[in-house]
């Protein structure tokens, strides 16, 4: 085989040219994370190739000491071509060298990334092989720690700290948000994203009132929230930040935290009780006073600030501007 | 209770009697089976569905096998839930597959009329397919790699895939006879004419004949038959400008008109003839009637 080399932005080497390998020569990758094999694009991919042949070669490394050759991107085109016995090559760029278990996660992560073939939860799991893999910790990542994740990984910080979320939980709810991703027909309501909402209001529960945590589990949190995206209780998941908005509250002691303690765990029991409904019962008049405090509190930091008998016409119209504002303030946060 | 999968209930059902697994006998069906059990006399072939869908190239290909000795072969295409009775019809009426899904905790299957072993009346006569035959004429400057390692691509996968498709370089023929500038011209123009497909490779030299070429071929050939693959650097769109800018004119007024594709490096433009060509034969596989494999 022909050696001359090319570059990509990754520095990734390969032999020069698309070589044909044998199927029998080729190997998955085991630090592949499961991907999405579903049924039916595993059709279309075995439809197209046999209208078309395989248009785009796979990318493969040689194992030393053996004539193996492991895939790092095709793993699909793969599958697609053994249920075709007449496919006995297929066509592939070869890298130069076997990469390291670190290389290797990096190629495959920047491959899989901008194809988007891996799952957000294949993300994060193998973003926390690449962090392991370098020696950080990641509980305690460093911001020279994640500058350099970002680098290894083309992902942007905000990214990775949303993927380093998934992590938090217990495997059991990892292990159920991972099965819907991968099977066929998701899960209803099983949305990742309120890992990511419910992430802070399980901190804050955590921090202030632990003992819900001792009676109910995360996964039982997680559970209750499921459900009730599923039958569409909550429709949006920005709605979980109420709860995050009502435990800040309780943090402070400007709201109770006891009866706030019994929404909470209304809320996991039953299926009717949404995080705007315990705001309402619990917060609202909290945030509304609050609210019109911060104004009143303004306002009265202005009027020290003029010299009463000797106010100016224009000072006098502000002032009275901003009282009727504070009015309207008023009359709309209490329904006058 | 852990869920039994369709695989483990077909197990339980057709795994008898003494039959073993015999995986090595997958490549003998044109479609490779998920299970395949033997003993002595027979072999059971399964397709797993996760779905109540299976396209139907799928169901044509695995109803074709190579013999196995002294066995009757019998298949078996398992759905998750009872599907069509278009593909009921199709496997079982057509194709001599049966069919087994899931039903109130058991396997049903429905078998083809008679058994397995009765052979499909065949056609009279099979059909003919003609052998597409696809010429590529290459137009660029000859010293440039491209040129050798665009015919290397087209000769591979004409060797690698069986297909009938040839790069025509006509400095070959020139070298062959003596012309004048209007014989070779005129030689020139006919194979554009002639061969089916023409491929432009621009890099950083510009030449007036390979122009010439191009607006020849733009002239006088389909667009879908003009291949134009243009280096992605300054110089190349530098040396080629007045050309890019009047194929640029041409979408801008005429519509359909050639496009061209950006190679960055000897890899990419390696990754887009190829890609280019198995689209093209592709293409006149399906309208010859013929699958590509």
């Amino acid at each position: 085989m022909e050696t001359s080399t090319k570059s990509d932005p990754q520095k990734v080497e390969y032999e020069s040219g698309i070589q044909y390998i044998p199927i029998s020569l080729i190997e998955t990758n085991r630090f592949n994370p499961r991907q999405r094999f579903d049924e039916e694009e595993l059709d279309e991919l075995i439809e197209s190739i046999l209208e078309k042949g395989i248009l785009n070669p796979i990318i493969v490394f040689k194992k030393k000491n053996d004539n193996k050759f492991v895939i790092l991107d095709g793993e699909r085109r793969y599958r697609a071509c053994l249920k075709l016995p007449d496919i006995q090559e297929m066509p592939a760029r070869i890298l130069l060298k076997q990469p390291d278990k670190l290389e290797s996660l990096s190629i495959m992560f920047h491959i899989h990334h901008v194809q988007k073939d891996w799952t957000q939860f294949a993300i994060s799991m193998t973003l926390i092989e690449i962090i392991q893999e370098k020696g950080m910790n990641p509980e305690k990542l460093s911001q020279a720690d994640k500058k350099e994740l970002v680098k290894v990984t083309s992902l942007s910080e905000y990214k990775i700290n949303k993927y380093l979320i998934f992590q938090d939980y217990p495997k059991d709810v990892i292990d159920r948000f991972l099965r819907s991703e991968i099977k066929g027909n998701p899960e209803p309501g099983a949305d990742p994203d309120i890992l990511l909402e419910m992430h802070r209001p399980i901190k804050q529960i955590k921090q202030i009132m632990p003992e819900i945590l001792e009676q109910y589990s995360v996964s039982k949190i997680i559970d209750s929230c499921i459900k009730k995206k599923a039958k569409e209780i909550i429709k949006t998941n920005k709605e979980f930040r109420f709860l995050s908005k009502c435990l800040t509250a309780a943090k402070g002691r400007r709201i109770n935290p006891h009866r706030l303690k019994e929404e909470i765990i209304g809320f996991i029991k039953n299926i009717s009780t949404t995080p705007e409904s315990i705001y309402k019962k619990t917060s609202e008049a909290f945030y509304q006073i609050d609210s019109v405090n911060k104004s009143v509190e303004a306002l009265i930091n202005e009027l020290n600030d003029l010299n009463l008998a000797n106010i100016t016409h224009p000072d006098k119209a502000d002032v009275t501007k901003k009282l009727k504002k504070l009015i309207k303030l008023i009359e709309s946060r209490f329904n006058v | 209770m852990s869920k039994v999968s369709l695989e483990e209930k077909l197990l339980l059902e057709f795994n008898s009697p003494n039959l073993v697994a015999a995986e090595e006998l997958s490549a003998q069906f044109k479609f490779r089976p998920d299970i395949v059990l033997r003993n002595e006399n027979t072999v059971r072939a399964f397709i797993v569905r996760k779905t109540h869908a299976i396209p139907f190239d799928f169901i044509d290909r695995f109803s074709e096998h190579v013999e196995i000795e002294n066995c009757v072969v019998e298949k078996y295409i398992a759905f998750a839930n009872k599907p069509s009775d278009v593909i009921i019809t199709k496997c079982v009426t057509e194709k001599r597959i049966a069919v087994c899904y899931p039903y109130q905790g058991r396997i049903n299957s429905i078998l083809p009329d008679g058994g397995f072993a009765v052979q499909i009346a065949v056609a009279a006569v099979p059909p003919i397919y003609e052998m597409p035959h696809t010429v590529i004429f290459f137009s660029s400057i000859e010293e440039i790699p491209e040129r050798t390692l665009g015919e290397k691509i087209i000769q591979r996968i004409n060797a690698k895939y069986k297909k009938a498709i040839f790069a025509n370089r006509v400095e070959r023929d020139k070298l062959q006879k003596t012309m004048t500038k209007s014989e070779l011209w005129k030689e020139i123009t006919n194979s554009i004419n002639g061969d089916e497909y023409f491929l432009g490779i621009l890099a950083e030299e510009h030449s007036t004949p390979v122009e010439s070429e191009i607006q020849i071929a733009m002239n006088i050939k389909d667009y879908e038959k003009i291949i134009l693959l243009v280096k992605n650097n300054e110089q190349t769109r530098n040396a080629w400008k007045d050309l890019l800018l009047d194929i640029h004119i041409r979408i801008e007024t005429r519509g359909k008109t050639p496009w061209y594709t950006k190679y960055d490096d000897l890899d990419d433009f390696e990754d887009t003839l190829r890609k280019e060509a198995m689209e093209l034969i592709s293409k006149k596989y399906k309208a010859n009637g013929s699958t590509f494999l």
